[in-house]
């Protein structure tokens, strides 16, 4: 027994390939050895956490209670004090401007202006974020996040990597991976196989992106 | 419309005032750096926990900073570098617990509210694994398995503030592991959890 310690290791320190990664989760319902080492590692890990918990939610008290006594010390500010009328055109202008550098910023896909897939990539990464707010975290949901960080900056390798994992594992996130994989390769200059990987999604079931792409494939 | 002010962080204060033995200016030091909570967490929650889970890991983080500056083990070199030492914390601890999640997970077991391993066993069987940690397997197989599977940190951290290669580290990482599940594999107590786990998983 625990001649598996190391391997358990790789796959939480996510140090395995996709393909790994995946061989071995099927393992684990095959193999009885695994799978009761997978248990002893769990009894292990839980027994580690739980040799510190005494002490840490007696800790915890104590830092609640001091957060409790010093919330009623903090100071206050006035967030709308009487300005001069400078100031307040000033502030005006500001308005303007900074949500404009905001999205400018937090959209760095939108940097590609000849890029005909960019604008279907920011709708994605939208509609993504906005419907995983507040989810309980999954490999899946954390994955793409991964995925969709690595793109944003620019490195599209990683991206597509983890774009791959999703397209071999998830079938519900499978028509965005291939989208915005096709997106990384396009950006890395291979248009030939954006193309290729862009076809795929029209073999998916999500209609809209389908229509997305037929307008994309025309312009490509 | 009001809103609370942050004071900025004096480090070399609040340094100070954790390693005071008055429990007076401890707890002034601690409320020093929760009236940083929310500034020290933004952006830290890469893996979309939830507000209860973030709070914990923040007070976790606490918890293992106040450890360290008790027993010197962190070094105060230059401004910033006590914030940046605690996110560091902070980080560790947030893909501890991604990774206690997906450990959960892989034998298809939901996480439910609080710990994802420690819902999974009773107390009894706890504490058994407790006592192993404290009397069987070793000071130094202790503090290297408590800094990597506890504070989660890297092998190259460990290595860094033990003043040893990371090669050492990741082999002792490894082989003091193995040697406390070789321990809770001969408490035939434990051994029949784990078979009664396998055999009706929750």
């Amino acid at each position: 027994m625990t001649k598996y310690t190391e391997i358990i290791d790789k796959y939480l320190d996510g140090e395995m390939s996709p393909q790994e990664a995946l061989t071995f989760e099927q393992q684990i319902k095959t193999d009885p050895d695994l799978a009761y080492e997978v248990r002893l590692h769990q009894l292990a890990i839980a027994g580690v956490q739980h040799s510190e918990e005494a002490r840490f939610q007696e800790f915890k008290t104590r830092m609640k209670t001091i957060e409790s006594e010093t919330k009623d010390e903090t100071p206050v500010v006035r967030l709308n004090p009487k300005r001069s009328g400078a100031v307040r055109w000033a502030m005006r202008i500001a308005a303007v401007l900074v949500p404009l550098l905001f999205l400018y910023f937090l959209f760095p896909f939108s940097g590609n202006k000849n890029n005909p897939l960019a604008a279907t990539t920011i709708q994605l990464v939208e509609l993504h974020t906005t419907s995983s707010r507040g989810d309980a975290p999954s490999p899946q949901t954390t994955l793409l996040d991964e995925a969709i960080q690595s793109f944003q900056q620019k490195d599209y390798q990683a991206a597509i990597a983890s774009f791959d994992q999703i397209i071999k594992t998830n079938p519900d996130q499978r028509a965005t991976a291939l989208y915005l994989k096709a997106d990384a390769l396009y950006r890395l200059g291979k248009k030939t196989e954006a193309r290729n990987t862009l076809k795929k999604v029209l073999n998916e079931d999500d209609d809209a992106l389908k229509t997305k792409v037929r307008e994309v494939l025309d312009k490509l | 419309m009001t809103a609370s002010t942050t004071p900025k962080m004096d480090e070399q204060r609040i340094i100070r005032l954790l390693k005071s033995d008055k429990q007076s200016e401890q707890e002034k030091g601690f409320a020093m750096l929760i009236a940083q909570k929310n500034n020290l967490l933004r952006n830290q929650n890469t893996y979309h926990l939830n507000n209860q889970d973030l709070e914990d890991i923040f007070y976790e983080a606490l918890f293992i900073l106040q450890d360290k500056i008790i027993i010197n083990q962190f070094e105060y070199r230059k401004k910033g570098s006590l914030e940046a030492y605690f996110y560091t914390i902070i980080k560790g601890k947030i893909s501890n617990q991604s990774k206690k999640k997906r450990l959960a997970e892989l034998t298809g077991d939901r996480a439910s509210e609080g710990d994802p391993l420690m819902s999974l066993f009773s107390y009894e069987a706890l504490e058994r694994v407790k006592e192993i940690l404290d009397k069987k397997i070793g000071e130094d197989c202790r503090t290297v398995i408590m800094k990597h599977y506890y504070e989660g940190m890297k092998h190259k951290e460990i290595a860094e503030e033990l003043g040893l290669s990371v090669g050492t580290i990741k082999n002792n990482s490894s082989g003091c592991m193995k040697k406390l599940k070789n321990f809770i594999n001969q408490d035939e107590q434990l051994k029949k959890i784990i078979i009664d786990l396998l055999n009706n998983p929750s």
